[in-house]
């Protein structure tokens, strides 16, 4: 009895599900005249991968629908009722030069490259940073590392703004944070040795005049010798010898667009440019034990930072 | 050779240069950046690529250090906050806050140091590793010749000493403790950096340290003088320059090349005032060293790596004795003839001495470290070694002595679970003059709680006879008749290595987030065919001499010993320059062999060995910081009665404290960081520590530092 009744139900259900998912698509694709369109960057594995997730989302959210890509170099093709994605800096920068007035979504752009953008007052124009937002990784801290008070910075030519703002988010969650600036050309040496007199937590911040693939290997040694654990910001961290990273991924920066631009396709307004709502969480537990540090395992921090922020994985 | 790691690490490191490395401005940077061959600047970026590039492995398995409850063993690390708080101008005194370990001066430029006893004047069964060289120099008495390590101590990273045996990871000359030296990298050196020491029995050491940045590469440079005029009674002033250098440099992203060089010179005074047989002198010893590594790094946990090194020491002492002379100067001329004559010698006969020797090192050794499964890590490598000798006043021959040694070695850490960390490691050794040794050990560290290891370990090392010990032949002859005067030392052929079988328990605890640490370790350590020299070996054919009679000493596998004891060390430290510890060790060595003769009133009437331990000793140090960039530290240390191989009973060191008082202040002079220092060593009353008729005085100095 009760096998029949649910046998009636789910045919139900499928019936219905049918009948609205062919009316959204049919929706959707009304067009009003609003078709996507993908400006790329310069062949990347980055971008190829953000890409493939886009458009595999795309089609799931938005069945039988196909974005048309354009190359950063020609950007001829632009016109009105397009909604344009840029994936890369120098697809955004490409089309914000373009005078397209159109509703942009740019991904795969670190925040500084998204401020440095002459926008001016063009219309809808957004954006999903590769870049964390500081809460995000004050609360990895908080999470990951309960016992560390001291958090240690250093602002570069192109982070001063991005250090402040770590450093007010840590006093918030009452943590101590100290910020040196590594300026001069042995500013750097100076300031480690000034900000970890005693071991604190050193953020990594994506300013590539004091964080690169050079300066890296000291920071890290140096840090160290001071018994002071490295946060990252790409996996690539994490194995050079960050204890942890937290990020996110070409992936799920193309998966967050695919839904920003479905949503938009029907009709929404862009989002303010934010960071990707999706993320995870690297850890070098060889490092991490040999600083005697005891870490959780990298996925159980990740869920529970997600379910800190509500947000769906 | 390292091990996974058995020890607390291995050399750390690295690199490459603070500054961005895009220009090569003075000539020097730009001869060097050359040389290195390019690649000094990063390639011109997206954005994004500081989030998607790849960046090269950096703290890889080799530059980790073992956390201390991992170690099969007990580990003690001095650090550079604790080298400088004590104020040391020598690296031996470093050992004064290591439990178990015996630290004296032979002279005032000759520091003796011994882990667990055994000793003689010239201690041999531990084993110094500078950056990963073996500054082991057992060709001519001497284990460890601290005077002849380059390293500047203000360029020293941290100190690992492994207390215990480690034969199983560095082979036969890591017998009875380790003391791995590890350098700062070059690029984590101040631009520049000036010292200088002013005080007491004329201390006068001024040391210059300069870094260069070259892009992909950092290159350090350090010189400097040391001197003084050593202990207040002994003809023991010193000179010592010395020079060093390091060059870090990334060759390809996964790949790292360490160039390291080191120069030693030093004028040292020898010789007994009043004693015409060891006339006053100086001697002059230089040492020199290259040693170059190359490193690939494939991934955090695989690491392949080859060093080699050079070295080259070379030694000048001579002088002669006229005869006559080291009789009693109160006889008349001509007794004197007739006392000479009647030994069949004529008036002016004297005996040349020449102790000048040369010593040639070469050294390679393959490392390959790699992760097996999740859970097990092994390291393994081998290496050669020879070592050409010459020192026709040691070895009574014109030819060189050529030690050509190979050894094999692998390590095995197997994490077995979250408590259980089992290791198994071993080495072993062939050397052109004997059998194959097998130096193996099984350690098992149990995580009793996060903070809290108990540890077991069981390993069998054998040391391998020196050559000194197994072909030295000293002979004083008379320059014109030829006649034997002394015989000193005949061959001791047919020396067996000795053997050492250790079994030890150990407690690790850290309390306080770290900031309380607790290591307790009971042991005992039982030597079977120990080397001793028996002074009253019948001499060979031929060997009767002047003054010896048909008496020539020799090394004879003739000791047995057994060590037992327990050392603690309780440190608490709120913060990197805030410390308050204790040491303190326990040690008690039953053992047969060689006595002193009973018919000779002066002489210690019980086996040698065993009296060459302290029942009894600690350590109390501590260092304070105040406001305004003050500091004060102190060591105290407490030494029971021992002797260093003195058969005699007045050469008993009696028990003794020792206090060394440090106050200084940092400051800023515009961008120079500066300190002033006033350093206070044997505060107390004036005590012996090698033998009661040296005393060693009180002494003060000032110091200076300036970075850049």
């Amino acid at each position: 009895m009760l096998r029949s009744h649910s046998r009636i139900l789910a045919s139900i259900a499928a019936l219905c599900t049918a009948f609205v998912g062919t009316t959204l698509a049919a929706g959707t694709q009304m067009p009003a005249a609003i078709s996507p369109v993908v400006v790329l960057s310069d062949p990347a594995p980055a971008y190829d991968e953000a890409m493939r997730a886009l458009r595999k989302n795309l089609q799931r959210l938005v069945p039988g629908l196909q974005p048309t890509t354009l190359d950063w170099r020609d950007l001829t093709a632009l016109g009105r009722n397009q909604a344009v994605v840029t994936i890369g800096s120098q697809a955004a920068g490409a089309v914000a030069r373009s005078g397209f007035r159109g509703p942009v979504l740019h991904t795969l752009i670190p925040r500084s490259a998204f401020a440095d953008l002459d926008i001016g007052a063009r219309g809808q124009v957004s954006a999903i940073f590769i870049d964390q937002p500081a809460d995000r990784q004050i609360a990895l801290i908080r999470r990951a590392l309960p016992r560390w008070r001291k958090i240690a910075l250093l602002s570069g030519p192109n982070s001063s703004e991005l250090t402040r703002q770590l450093a007010a988010t840590a006093l918030e969650q009452r943590l101590l944070p100290t910020i040196e600036t590594a300026g001069s050309d042995d500013g750097l040496y100076a300031a480690l040795q000034k900000l970890l007199i005693e071991p604190a937590v050193l953020i990594a911040t994506p300013d590539p005049s004091v964080f690169n693939s050079y300066t890296i290997q000291n920071i890290l040694l140096t840090a160290y010798r001071q018994r002071s654990p490295v946060i990252g910001f790409s996996p690539a961290y994490v194995r050079a010898g960050a204890i942890l990273a937290v990020y996110s991924t070409p992936r799920q920066i193309g998966t967050q667009a695919a839904e920003i631009l479905s949503a938009q396709l029907s009709g929404s307004r862009l989002p303010p440019p934010e960071s990707c709502h999706y993320f995870e969480v690297a850890a070098n537990p060889h490092v991490a034990r040999s600083l005697g540090i005891d870490l959780d395992d990298a996925d159980r921090i990740r869920d529970s930072l997600a379910d800190g922020e509500g947000a769906h994985q | 050779m390292t091990e996974p790691k058995a020890v607390p690490h291995k050399i750390a490191e690295p690199v490459q240069t603070f500054s961005q490395p895009r220009k090569c401005r003075r000539w020097t940077r730009i001869v060097l950046c050359l040389a290195i061959g390019g690649k000094l600047a990063p390639p011109s970026q997206a954005a994004e690529d500081t989030f998607f590039g790849d960046l090269p492995v950096v703290l890889s398995a080799s530059r980790l250090m073992q956390p201390q409850d991992e170690a099969p063993g007990a580990t003690t690390i001095i650090d550079r906050a604790m080298i400088r708080a004590s104020g040391a101008r020598d690296l031996a005194e470093l050992l004064r806050l290591v439990p178990g370990f015996q630290v004296a001066s032979r002279s005032g430029h000759t520091p003796l140091t011994t882990y667990h006893g055994l000793s003689d004047d010239a201690p041999r069964r531990m084993l110094v590793r500078v950056d990963g060289r073996s500054a082991y120099s057992p060709y001519f008495v001497s284990g460890i010749e601290w005077g002849k390590i380059s390293v500047d101590i203000e360029d020293i990273d941290r100190i690992e000493v492994f207390r215990g045996s480690n034969a199983a990871a560095y082979g036969t000359n890591a017998f009875l403790g380790v003391v791995n030296i590890v350098t700062r990298p070059a690029a984590d050196t101040p631009r520049a950096r000036v010292t200088s020491n002013l005080g007491d029995d004329g201390i006068r050491d001024t040391r210059a340290a300069l870094r260069l940045d070259l892009g992909s590469a950092a290159l350090r440079l350090s010189a400097g003088r040391q001197q003084d005029e050593g202990q207040p009674d002994l003809a023991d002033n010193r000179r010592v320059d010395r020079a060093d250098m390091r060059l870090d440099w990334r060759n390809a992203p996964d790949q790292q090349i360490e160039i390291h060089a080191g120069l030693v010179n030093s004028k040292l005074e020898m010789g007994t005032f009043d004693d015409p047989s060891d006339p006053l002198r100086n001697r002059g010893d230089d040492a020199a060293f290259g040693q170059i590594r190359w490193r690939l790094t494939r991934s955090a946990e695989e690491e392949l790596q080859v060093t080699y090194f050079h070295q080259e020491e070379r030694s000048r002492d001579a002088y002669r004795l006229l005869l006559r002379e080291t009789l009693d100067p109160r006889l008349p001329p001509a007794v004197i003839d007739a006392v000479l004559a009647g030994y069949g010698l004529t008036p002016d006969a004297n005996v040349p001495v020449d102790f000048a020797n040369r010593v040639i090192r070469d050294d390679i050794e393959l490392e390959h470290v790699q992760r097996l499964r999740h859970d097990s890590r092994l390291v393994w490598g081998a290496g050669h070694r020879e070592d050409r000798l010459w020192s026709p006043a040691i070895f009574n021959t014109d030819d060189d002595i050529v030690n050509r040694t190979s050894r094999l070695f692998g390590h095995l850490e197997w994490r077995a679970g979250s408590r259980w960390l089992l290791n198994f490691g071993a080495t072993a050794e062939k050397s052109n003059s004997g059998k194959m040794h097998t130096s193996p050990r099984f350690s098992a560290n149990y995580h009793l709680t996060p903070g809290q290891t108990l540890k077991f370990s069981v390993s069998r090392a054998y040391r391998i006879p020196t050559p000194f010990e197994a072909r030295g032949d000293v002979q004083f002859r008379e320059a014109i008749s030829g006649r034997l005067i002394r015989y000193t030392l005949q061959p001791s052929n047919g020396l067996d290595p000795e053997r050492l079988t250790a079994t030890e328990l150990g407690y690790l605890g850290n309390f306080l987030n770290k900031r309380v640490t607790v290591d307790l370790r009971v042991f005992e350590e039982r030597i079977d065919d120990l080397i001793e020299r028996d002074k009253d070996a019948p001499a060979p054919a031929g060997g009767t001499s002047l003054l010896s009679g048909n008496v020539a000493p020799q090394y004879r596998n003739t000791g047995e010993a057994q060590i037992r004891g327990a050392e603690l060390s309780l440190v608490y430290r709120p913060a990197l320059n805030r410390w308050i510890g204790l040491n303190y060790a326990n040690l008690d060595i039953n053992a047969k062999g060689v006595t002193g003769t009973l018919a000779d009133p002066l002489q210690i009437h019980e086996v040698l060995a065993t009296t060459t331990v302290p029942t009894e000793s600690a350590a109390l140090f501590a260092h304070w910081t105040f406001g305004e960039g003050w500091s004060a530290s102190v060591i105290h240390t407490f030494t029971g009665s021992m002797n260093w191989y003195a058969t005699r009973t007045r050469l008993i060191v009696p028990a003794y404290h020792r206090t060394d008082v440090r106050f200084a202040r940092r400051f800023a002079l515009g961008r120079t960081r500066a300190e002033a220092a006033l350093t206070l060593q044997n505060a107390g009353s004036g005590n012996a520590d090698f033998s009661p008729e040296q005393a060693i005085g009180r002494r003060s100095f000032l110091s200076l530092s300036l970075e850049l």
